[in-house]
Parts: C-alpha cells; sequence; structure tokens
C-alpha cells in the first residue's frame, strides 16, 4: 500500500491515511486479511508523527474497517459490516454532499453527474475484479 | 507545588519577559504544551525563539513571567526539571579529545535512565565510528551523536533547537525518522517534542501544533491540522476580468488577467461561496502548507499585479 | 565515589593532566638546572625563571578549569545536564585542587631554600595555588576569557603587598609579607565561596564562550559587507580598529598599570621611607609584559573567536591584513609599554624609568616570540603560557651558544687588542655603531619571527615539519647575525 499525503489538501493529515486506506480497500488493492504497515514503520516513512498514525489506524479500528491482532499486527477486516451500515451511510452523505456542492460550482448538472457516478462505480468494479483475478 | 497529575502540561510559558539591556527578546510570550505533543516553535531570527529556551533551561532567567516544565520552576527544581528532559542545540559542543563512546559514556553519567541498547541501536543505524574523536566528527555525525545522548537518556521532554540546519538531505531525513521512531516508540502518549526550527517544511508531518513568535510575542497558536483548513488559497479564473473585486474574509494576492488568488485565513468554505457567488469560471482552494502560513503571517502580503 | 562522579572527574582530570605534566616537567628541568649551579650555562637568574615558570605554569592550569569549558563552547552543555551546579563545581575543585597542591609540592621540592624575608617562600610556592583555587577560575568565568583569570589575578597580592607596605614598611622586613601570604589565602577563600555563588547563578546567553553569538558575527559581516565602499584607507581604518578591539586585554592589563603606578606614587609621597615595589621594577614588569600579551593576543584571539577565516577572505592581499595586524600590536607595546611610563613620569616624585633602547629591543623581541607562538596556538591562555619556556628556551640556547661561536669566530679571525677602555669619541661612536648593528640584527630577527608567523596564521596546516623549518631558519640566523656582529665589531676596533 503507497500512502501519500498532500499537505496542501487542506484535510488533517489522519484522515488522509484513514481516507487511502479505504480506498485501497474499496478499489481492492488491499483485501480482506491483508496486513497494514505498523505504525512506527509507517510513521517513519510518511514522516509524520507517531500519534497521527496511531489515531488514524484507531479511527480506522472504530469503522471496523481494519482489525488490530494482538502481538501480529493490524489486518483489513471482512467489508461488509452490517451492525454499522447508518454510521457509514452517514460518512458517505458527507462526501456526496461534498461533491454536490463541487458539482454546482463547476457547473455540472444533476444527470450528467449521475452519469459519471455510474461510470465510476464501473471502472472500481472493473479494477476491482482485475486486482481480484491477477 | 503543583501536584504531578496527567493533566500537568509539559512545558507551561506564562507573559515571559526576558530583557537584555534595554532589548526585550521575549516580551510577553505565554504558551502550553500537553505532554505526548510535537509542538513547533517557529519565528524569524532573532525573533526570541532560542532566548524562551533558554529560560526552559535555567540557562537565562526570565525578568518577569513565568515558565513551568513538568509543573516544577527550571531554576528552583533544577536537577528534577533536567532530569526529565534533553536538549540537542544548534551549535553541538562537544570536549574535543573525547571519542564517540567516551562521550556517550561521559553524558549518560549524568543520567539516571540510560538505555544502552537504544544507544546501540542508534549509534548503528548512524554509523558513527565509536573511536574517533568528535573534532573529527562531520557536523552531521555531531548532530547525530548529540540525538543519541539525548533520546538513550529516554526523557519525557525533548527540546531541539534549530536540530537541522546546515545538515545534509540525508542526515536530516535519518533525523526526524529517530525523533519519530526511537524517542517516540518509547512510551507513546509520554514522549513530549518541542522544537524551534526554520525548516518548517521539513517538520510538517511531524508537528501537532505550534506557535509563531516574532518580536518576543506570539502572533499565532494553533492546532497544525486546523491551521491547514483554515488558511486556503483560492484560485478564481473569471470569464472576463473583473474590475474590482472585494470578498469579505479574504485578500487578494495575485491578480493576472483573469485569474485571481485569494489568501484566506479563516472561514474558506464561507469565502468560496461569496467568490463563486461572483460566478468564476474555475474555483479551486488549496490549503497553505505550515511554511507558507508562516510566511503569510509574517509577512504582508503583496499585491501582485 | 559514586560512579557518575568518577566519569566526570575522569574528564576533568584528562582536561587539565597535559597541562599539569607539562609544568611540572618544566619546574622540575628548571629546578635541576638551578641546583647545579656548577654548570657553565647555569646563570642566577634562573631562579627567577624557575619562580616564574611556577606561578604562570599554576595559574594557567587553573585557568583551564573554566578556560576549557569557554574554549569548546560546552559551558552551556555542561550546565544543562541534570545534575546540580554545586555538584559541578565541586567536582571541577576537587581535581584542580589535587592539581594544584601536586604542583605546588613539585616546586617545593624543586626551588631550593633561600634567605629571604619569612613568608616569602610559602607566599612563592603556595601563594599561586591559593590564588588558582580562589581566584583564577572565579576571574575567568566573570570575564569570560580564557586569559582573564590568569592575567587579573596576580593584582591581588600585589595590591595587598602595596598596601600592607602602608603600613608596614619592608624595610622592617618581617611584617608585610606574612600579610601579602595570610592576604592572599583570606581572598583565595573568599574567592571561592564568590565563585560558588557566580556558578551557581550563571546565566549563559551565546554558547558560553567568551566570542560573539553566531548572529552578531553575521551581523557584523554583513556590515562589513554591505557598506562596502572599496576605498583602501578606509578599509585599512576598520581594520586598524578591528585590530585594537582584539587587543583589549592588553589595554585593560594597562590600566591596571597605571592605577598601581599612581598608587605607588601616592605612597612613595606619604612615606619618604618606603621601600616597597618602586615606579621603575613596575614599568619594566609592564613593559615586558605588554608586548608578550600584545603579541600572544595577535592571532590566537581570533583564532579563538572563529573570525580568522572570514578576515582571510577578504579580497585583501593577506600579508597587508598580517602588517596592520603585527604593526598594531607593535605599536601598543611600544606605546603602552615605553611611552606610557614617560608619560606617567610627569606625576611627581615618582622615580625615574629609563626606557633604554636595549629595553626596547628586548620589549621587540618579547613581541616577536609572543606573535610567532600565537600563530601556532588555537586559543590565547595556550599562547601565553607556552611563550614563557619558549622564550626560556632561546635565552638558554643564546647564553650557551655565544661562548662556543665567539670562541671559533676567534680562531677565524685574527686576534687584535681588544677594545680599550679608555673613553673619546672615537669609542663612543664605534660603540654607537655596534648598538647600531646589534638593534638592526634583533629588529630583523623579529622581522623573520613576524614572516613565518604570517605564514603560519595564514594556514590551517600545523606539521611539525613546517615549524621545525622555520626553527631551523630561526637558529641560522641567529648565527648568521652573532657571527655579522662580532665581524663589525672586530673591524671596527681593528681599524682604529
Amino acid at each position: 500500500m503507497v500512502f501519500e499525503l498532500n499537505y496542501k489538501s487542506g484535510k488533517p493529515v489522519y484522515l488522509q491515511v484513514v481516507d487511502q486506506v479505504k480506498a485501497a480497500v474499496a478499489s481492492g488493492a488491499a483485501r480482506p486479511g491483508d496486513p497494514l504497515p505498523s505504525i512506527r514503520p509507517l510513521a517513519e516513512d510518511l514522516r509524520v508523527n507517531r500519534n497521527t498514525i496511531a489515531k488514524a489506524y484507531g479511527e480506522l479500528e472504530s469503522q471496523g474497517v481494519i482489525e488490530t491482532v494482538v502481538g501480529k499486527g493490524c489486518f483489513v477486516t471482512d467489508q461488509a459490516s452490517p451492525l454499522r451500515k447508518d454510521a457509514r451511510t452517514r460518512l458517505l452523505t458527507a462526501e456526496v454532499d461534498a461533491a454536490v456542492v463541487q458539482a454546482h460550482h463547476l457547473q455540472i448538472a444533476r444527470a450528467e453527474f449521475l452519469r459519471l457516478a455510474e461510470e465510476r462505480f464501473e471502472s472500481f468494479a472493473k479494477r476491482r475484479a482485475r486486482a481480484s483475478q491477477g | 507545588m503543583t501536584p504531578m497529575t496527567a493533566e500537568t502540561p509539559a512545558i507551561e510559558i506564562v507573559n515571559l519577559v526576558r530583557r537584555y539591556g534595554r532589548t526585550e527578546a521575549v516580551n510577553g510570550l505565554s504558551l502550553r504544551v500537553e505532554p505526548g505533543r510535537c509542538y513547533g516553535f517557529f519565528g524569524r531570527n532573532g525573533a526570541g525563539k532560542t532566548t524562551t529556551i533558554k529560560c526552559l533551561l535555567n540557562l537565562l532567567k526570565p525578568t518577569r513571567g513565568s515558565v513551568r516544565v513538568f509543573g516544577r520552576d527550571p531554576a528552583r527544581h533544577e536537577v528534577e526539571v533536567k532530569s526529565r528532559l534533553a536538549y540537542v542545540p544548534d551549535q553541538v559542543a562537544f570536549y574535543p579529545w573525547m571519542t564517540v563512546a567516551q562521550t556517550l559514556e561521559y553524558f549518560a553519567s549524568f543520567r539516571d535512565r540510560w538505555n544502552r541498547d537504544t544507544e546501540r541501536l542508534l549509534v548503528d543505524r548512524f554509523q558513527l565510528p565509536l573511536d574517533r574523536r568528535t573534532s573529527h566528527l562531520s557536523k552531521g555525525q555531531r548532530t547525530e551523536l548529540a540525538l543519541v545522548t539525548a533520546i538513550a537518556a529516554e526523557p519525557d521532554l525533548l527540546v531541539l533547537d534549530e536540530p537541522t540546519s546546515g545538515l545534509d538531505p540525508i542526515v536530516r531525513r535519518e533525523f526526524i525518522r529517530t525523533v519519530i521512531g526511537a524517542y517516540q516508540e518509547g512510551a507513546p502518549g509520554r514522549r513530549t517534542v518541542f522544537v524551534s526550527t526554520h525548516l518548517i517544511a521539513e517538520f510538517e508531518g511531524l508537528i501537532d501544533e505550534f506557535t509563531i513568535i516574532d518580536h518576543g510575542r506570539e502572533v499565532l497558536t494553533l492546532d497544525a491540522d486546523t491551521a491547514r483548513a483554515r488558511y486556503q488559497k483560492i484560485y478564481a479564473r473569471f470569464a472576463s476580468p473583473p474590475a474590482s473585486l472585494a470578498v469579505e474574509g479574504a485578500q487578494i494576492v495575485h491578480r493576472q488577467g483573469r485569474e485571481l488568488q485569494f489568501l484566506v485565513s479563516g472561514d474558506a468554505g464561507a469565502v468560496k461561496a461569496r467568490i463563486a457567488a461572483h460566478s468564476p469560471e474555475t474555483i479551486e482552494a488549496e490549503a497553505l502548507t505550515l511554511e507558507e502560513i508562516f510566511v503569510s503571517t509574517l509577512q504582508a502580503p503583496e499585491v501582485r499585479a | 565515589m559514586s560512579a557518575a562522579a568518577w566519569v566526570q572527574s575522569r574528564k576533568e582530570i584528562r582536561a587539565l593532566l597535559p597541562w599539569c605534566v607539562t609544568v611540572a616537567g618544566a619546574t622540575v628541568l628548571g629546578g635541576a638546572l638551578v641546583q647545579r649551579a656548577d654548570l657553565p650555562g647555569a646563570r642566577p637568574d634562573h631562579a627567577l625563571w624557575i619562580a616564574l615558570i611556577h606561578v604562570a605554569g599554576v595559574l594557567s592550569v587553573a585557568a583551564w578549569t573554566v578556560g576549557q569549558e569557554l574554549a569548546h563552547g560546552t559551558l552551556s552543555t555542561l550546565l544543562v545536564q541534570p545534575a546540580g551546579r554545586l555538584r559541578l563545581l565541586g567536582t571541577k575543585l576537587l581535581v584542580l585542587g589535587a592539581a594544584l597542591l601536586a604542583l605546588g609540592a613539585t616546586a617545593g621540592a624543586m626551588i631550593p631554600e633561600w634567605r629571604g624575608p619569612v613568608a616569602s617562600r610559602p607566599l612563592l610556592i603556595w601563594g599561586p595555588v591559593a590564588l588558582g583555587l580562589g581566584l583564577v577560575p572565579l576571574l575567568t568565568l566573570l570575564s569570560r576569557r580564557t586569559l582573564g583569570g590568569v592575567v587579573f589575578a596576580p593584582v591581588l597580592p600585589g595590591l595587598i603587598l602595596v598596601v600592607a607596605d602602608r603600613f608596614y614598611p619592608l624595610r622592617d622586613g618581617l611584617q608585610a609579607w606574612p600579610i601579602v601570604w595570610y592576604g592572599t589565602l583570606v581572598a583565595s577563600a573568599l574567592g571561592i565561596a564568590a565563585f560558588a555563588l557566580v556558578f551557581h547563578r550563571l546565566q549563559v546567553a551565546g554558547d558560553g564562550e567568551g566570542r560573539p553569538a553566531a548572529s552578531a558575527r553575521g551581523a557584523a559581516d554583513r556590515r562589513g559587507l554591505s557598506g562596502a565602499r572599496v576605498v583602501f584607507g578606509h578599509w585599512t581604518w576598520l581594520s586598524v580598529k578591528k585590530e585594537l578591539r582584539l587587543q583589549q586585554m592588553t589595554f585593560a592589563v594597562s590600566g591596571l598599570y597605571v592605577a598601581g603606578a599612581v598608587l605607588v606614587s601616592i605612597l612613595q609621597r606619604s612615606n619618604p621611607l618606603y621601600v616597597g615595589p618602586t615606579f621603575a621594577a613596575l614599568s619594566a614588569l609592564h613593559g615586558l609584559f605588554i608586548p608578550l600579551l600584545a603579541g600572544c593576543l595577535a592571532s590566537a584571539e581570533e583564532r579563538q573567536m572563529g573570525t580568522l577565516a572570514t578576515g582571510l577572505l577578504q579580497p585583501r592581499a593577506a600579508w597587508t591584513q598580517w602588517a596592520i595586524k603585527v604593526g598594531v600590536a607593535a605599536a601598543l607595546a611600544l606605546t603602552l609599554g615605553l611611552g606610557l611610563p614617560a608619560l606617567l613620569a610627569w606625576l611627581p616624585p615618582i622615580d625615574r624609568f629609563q626606557a633604554s633602547a636595549e629595553f626596547g629591543v628586548a620589549a621587540v623581541l618579547v613581541l616577536g616570540a609572543g606573535v610567532y607562538v600565537s600563530s601556532l596556538s588555537s586559543n590565547t591562555l595556550w599562547a601565553l603560557i607556552v611563550s614563557f619556556p619558549v622564550m626560556g628556551i632561546a635565552v638558554e640556547v643564546a647564553g650557551v651558544s655565544v661562548g662556543p661561536i665567539v670562541r671559533i669566530l676567534n680562531q677565524a679571525m685574527p686576534i687584535v687588542p681588544g677594545p680599550p677602555t679608555a673613553g673619546g669619541l672615537r669609542v663612543a661612536s664605534i660603540r654607537a655603531i655596534e648598538d647600531g648593528v646589534a638593534i638592526a640584527l634583533a629588529l630583523g630577527f623579529v622581522m623573520l619571527l613576524s614572516v613565518f608567523a604570517g605564514r603560519n596564521h595564514r594556514s590551517l596546516d600545523r606539521s611539525v615539519r613546517v615549524v621545525a623549518n622555520q626553527v631551523a631558519g630561526l637558529i641560522l640566523y641567529a648565527i648568521g647575525a652573532a657571527t655579522v656582529s662580532f665581524a663589525v665589531s672586530r673591524l671596527l676596533w681593528g681599524l682604529r
């Protein structure tokens, strides 16, 4: 898993890590059971405060994306987690809202926006299929 | 006496004033560092950073105001405070006849807690020749040696004053990696870092919270993530060059033809909406890095037409 | 002793040991020479040299206790360690005390007994030890200069002597010296207490050294670069001003001399039977010490401050800079060393101090020696201390070698009747020419010293080979000069 931090994005660093892990999971680059880099080496590599990574991992764990196995490290969990669906939906709503506002600024109409969303889902599904084959 | 509870800040400075003759190097500085945080201390040359740090270490006595390290006054509880912190100065000085090994032994003799394993590990990692005299070490090696003596002592507070100035990029990276790795590893949540530096970009990821000091006074104290969210540059391109555009809460810093660049410190979202109300073709926002925040805070942005 | 205290004591011992051993060795050597008074080269002033070596050596070892932290810039590093300040102080003073007691015992064994005033022997041998423990570290710390303690500490016994003589005139022989001895002990005890207090409350703004903080240095450089109106005269004047600033300590010592001279003149005026230190003695001492100090500061002070490299990179010929530096030192030495006493002679009833040409030449030679040693030293204290044995050795070598050289030359040239003792204008003018030739040769020697020192000042190369070559060159010049002077004398007297 390759992380890239952008200090110009205005997003808190730990959230960027969280989002990148989730993106990796969503695109299939990280599959259930895959190990995540340990906190310390990742912090050293990214030259980021250890507490930031710890906070990111904590957030991922509370969202059910990863789980910690004592003595072994952190691993990606099974994606489906029905108990937390409403929390996940709430998070997604925020993202969708941001996208809708942006669409308005960029003067992209609703129909075109929805078409674009469909296209992106297709693309991700194809990538996941390829990843699981190869 | 303040009890050493879990909430005792690692550093607490209240209205510090320190005068040299008639000039005031520090003129009413207040800041607070919670334990376990990485705190950045930024300022121009001569702003009073080193003076402040020397007051923390009891190398200088404050003219007025109070300085507390883990709740204790460094002047009155000198040994207690110093046994809980370690200092890496910008001008590292060792006794020139001592070898690396002897220097480590010498500094270890002052400490109750000294981790020989960490010392060995770091010496290996930096590849410091144990039997070479310190006068024959390069500047980078001397700084690395100073860092080893600081970290092996397992202090609760690490005070760094311009630690990476004048070092080559590889040494600088290793330095920061070691602070993150070897230092923070020991007792996460209890290891505090207080770093004063000009190379803000390098420490960007490390810093949780920072204070910018200018002319002996604090100018800005913020959480790093909050700062990056609050300070933004907004680029907007219009269909036709706007005659004049005054947007509340933003400053125009660059204007070229149809493109405008705004600097926002505050509610970037609201400002963006206000700009959008003028129907630009495109509008983009970008956060400022800590270094850019530093520059824009201390230097009034010039409007370049 | 705990392991920690042992490690820290070991570091102090390691710092002081080389100096201690050098001084002890020099004392033993000098003592052996003095005791073998039947040697052809031995002279009574050897005893003076040993006394000088002992006093200067003990004071310099004491100065190095604090001086090492100043020279290496480690003062703030030391103070940041989690150890009580009094404990740090105690470690230093204990090790220093042991070192100085050892040196005192060595001197006591080496310096022969003499029949002098009561308490003068303990004063000479143990007085510097007491001063070294009590006053030298304090003064070094207060002045933030490695030389500070050594130069200013001896003032105290001198002051006590002068004041004691007011009440117990030395002609009575008995009272003043014990007063000085006990006074020194008391002052040293107070000095240790004061040192503890100062160290405990010490504040360190820069990196603790006597050199300006890095930013101030940078500012000075920037000023020099920005206002660069390249007018030669302007630059020369600034350079001279800088050199004068570097010679602060020389001015300070001269100031002390003036104060001492005034004090002595007051005492002499109030007590016509005064038999204490005279103005002449004071002026002679001052006249020789000032050139030595000025010479020692010339190169080593800049090297210690760290401004050497910046200075050498200026777009001016290095030899111009060096000439200005030596010129200012020489002018200062002559003005302060010889001119000041002449000026003070206007004060009533001071006995005259006749600055003869020979004295002037001696002063210039001492300056040259100081400049040369300074160009090879990395700090001023080392330069000052090394100058003493170097000059002693030079005087020894000259004394030992002149005899054989004269013998050899006598064999080479036909013997003519020696110069008549009767007077006459002829004789006087011949003697004047002889003196002139000697002075010219001596000045030439000093020029050669300066040239070699200039080369050392500019280069970072400290190889033994270079120094050996230079010393060989100097010896060759000395032999040649002696030959020339001898030949001229023989010629002149032979012509007559």
